[in-house]
């Protein structure tokens, strides 16, 4: 009997081994699908819309909502970039997941104190005076924050849940489109590492 | 072989055994002694004038530092004349301010550094003036003493999930409260009897469960307020979503202490069988929040149920939602305390006479000024103030401030209600 109890304990061992090996290996499968489902998503989102033309499409009404509070005053679109040789943006949505937003914030204004010179936007959807207002304090935000309803950019439809980032050329072409991840981290980093890299050509 | 697997049933169901021994629970008799209070809401008022009880209000600025902002505020304490704020939408950052709204420190956030939080989650304060964080994602409870210095950490050993978790006045004992207890059962080897509220030790750990229901409920996520309870005197005010009762605790006892109900649309006390189960599928939607909230719009439209519950001797602030056409219509009783209870509900509590404000929600009481306080944005508190009121100049509102607004009441015995 105690033999066959001991067998039956090394029996027991072994089983929760075996399962804690399955489930490390499932949850590295998990993540890795994840890693690749993200890095496709990224491919097909950019390809699909760099080179999109802001002089060609049609106007999208926007308000410079940091100056116009009451958003009484639509700005023609286009001419938030005329002049600029290359501009950084970030379309804010308010659903979605905050910390990578908030972590692309931190990096936009990061970047600001480094390239004081170069012009960023944010783009919000805010449906609340008080939520934006918020938004603002927390993340210290300092540059132009404009007002463009859900859904106007063409960009949106196919990605309406989450905060993403482009940068706009002296020809108001879209380009580097990005979307960040607060759960994958580096690739973000390698975003901004880049666009740093850029600045300088465009500046002088 | 057959043998091996006979004593592998037998272990196991031994273990099984000493676990159900271990951590075997009573479920306590819930004493009735419930006062009935009723609230009209059948022809409700757009705002009703208090100004006749009204003994003061202040409107008090908090001063953030740099960096240590709040987005927002989930909930609200006054703890020996300092104001404590929780941001669990936003920053996940826990504030204190002084008397007068000066920045005071960042008792607690959500980060790397040790001392930080995982996921904060919950925040209460004790009737000792002492603050309870808790972190979710560690199961910790980290106290801070009246002078907002750290106390005690206390880490459980098992993970369980709550919504809001509080200490039980006169003991070492705290009380949590979930809405949705699909890990806590199948951690407390008691899976056909999930329960909504436990009662653990000073350890953590898991002494008794009461409020428990079938267990074909567990999981399903159902609404939860910003908070559950409110220490009064010696004992512990219990409140939920979806319950008539506001309950009191001391020590192992649970009483029906008030029953709050409604003109129309009160939820029947068994809600989960009669609303919730014949539509089973619709509720039934695992983690999807958004799945979730589109069945309890839909079936609990036209109830209401109470949000928060204040308390003092002669008063008690019960703020109330109905769920109407897929939104919420928020609804503020002043009740005053008797044989008899009074109780003035309507839209919005207005005071015209003196201060000329409409009253945002009360969220905290302060036992040292007597005041029910409230919060609001500065942009919103533009709009609160009528024409002519002296309390705050507008063009001296910062609109992306936190502001409170402290009101004291007269002593209701002597006051025409």
């Amino acid at each position: 009997m105690s033999v066959l109890v001991y067998l039956n304990f090394k029996g027991i061992k072994k089983e929760k081994e075996l399962n804690k090996t399955i489930r490390n290996l499932s949850d590295t499968v998990k993540y890795f699908d994840g890693l690749s489902r993200y890095y496709w998503g990224l491919l097909k989102f950019n390809s699909k819309y760099s080179g999109y033309s802001f002089n060609k499409a049609g106007d999208v009404k926007s308000y410079n909502i940091t100056e116009d509070t009451s958003k009484s005053s639509p700005i023609n679109f286009s001419s938030i970039f005329k002049g600029n040789k290359y501009s950084l943006v970030l379309r804010y949505t308010e659903i979605g997941c905050d910390e990578c937003s908030s972590l692309t914030v931190k990096k936009l204004i990061k970047l600001k104190q480094q390239h004081p010179d170069l012009p960023i936007y944010a783009f919000v959807d805010f449906t609340n005076y008080d939520s934006y207002l918020q938004w603002r304090k927390v993340g210290e935000i300092d540059f132009p924050v404009f007002y463009v309803k859900k859904g106007a950019f063409a960009f949106d439809k196919d990605c309406s849940q989450y905060s993403y980032i482009f940068t706009v050329g002296g020809d108001g072409t879209a380009s580097n489109f990005f979307i960040p991840n607060s759960g994958i981290t580096s690739p973000l980093e390698d975003y901004f590492d880049h666009i740093s890299e850029k600045i300088p050509r465009f500046q002088h | 072989m057959p043998s091996n697997r006979i004593t592998v049933h037998f272990i196991k169901y031994f273990l099984f055994c000493s676990f159900l021994v271990q951590f075997s629970c009573s479920n306590t008799n819930i004493i009735d002694k419930a006062q009935d209070i009723h609230i009209n809401n059948a022809s409700l008022p757009d705002s009703s004038d208090i100004s006749a009880i009204v003994d003061s209000v202040r409107v008090l600025r908090l001063f953030d530092a740099p960096h240590k902002a709040l987005g927002s505020i989930n909930q609200l304490y006054v703890v020996n004349g300092q104001y404590i704020a929780f941001d669990l939408e936003n920053t996940k950052r826990i504030n204190a301010y002084d008397a007068n709204g000066k920045y005071l420190k960042t008792m607690m956030e959500n980060g790397p550094q040790s001392g930080d939080g995982l996921s904060l989650i919950d925040c209460y304060a004790n009737e000792k003036d002492e603050i309870i964080v808790y972190d979710y994602a560690q199961m910790k409870l980290s106290t801070f003493d009246s002078e907002l210095n750290a106390k005690t950490a206390i880490k459980g050993k098992r993970l369980y999930h709550y919504n809001h978790i509080a200490s039980l006045p006169g003991t070492h004992k705290f009380v949590g409260f979930t809405s949705d207890n699909l890990t806590n059962a199948a951690m407390q080897h008691q899976k056909n009897t999930p329960s909504s509220v436990d009662f653990l030790d000073d350890k953590l750990q898991l002494l008794k469960k009461e409020f428990i229901y079938p267990k074909k409920f567990d999981g399903i996520s159902l609404f939860a307020s910003p908070k559950s309870f409110f220490a009064f005197k010696d004992s512990l005010r219990f409140f939920r979503f979806f319950d008539s009762y506001v309950y009191s605790m001391e020590n192992d006892e649970i009483e029906r202490r008030y029953k709050i109900t409604y003109d129309k649309g009160n939820f029947p006390q068994d809600f989960l069988m009669t609303i919730v189960d014949p539509h089973y599928a619709d509720f039934n939607v695992g983690n999807n929040g958004v799945l979730s909230a589109k069945a309890q719009y839909k079936y609990f439209n036209g109830y209401s149920c109470l949000l928060n519950w204040l308390e003092n001797d002669s008063l008690a602030y019960a703020s109330s939602i109905t769920f109407s056409n897929g939104r919420l219509q928020w609804m503020y009783s002043i009740i005053k305390k008797g044989k008899n209870p009074l109780v003035s509900t309507s839209k919005a509590l207005v005071e015209r006479s003196r201060f000329k404000i409409t009253l945002p929600p009360f969220d905290a009481y302060d036992r040292k000024s007597k005041e029910f306080v409230a919060y609001t944005t500065g942009n919103r508190l533009k709009k609160y103030l009528l024409k002519n009121s002296q309390l705050i100049k507008s063009n001296k509102i910062n609109d992306e401030s936190f502001y409170l607004i402290a009101v004291r009441f007269k002593s209701l015995n002597a006051t025409p209600f």
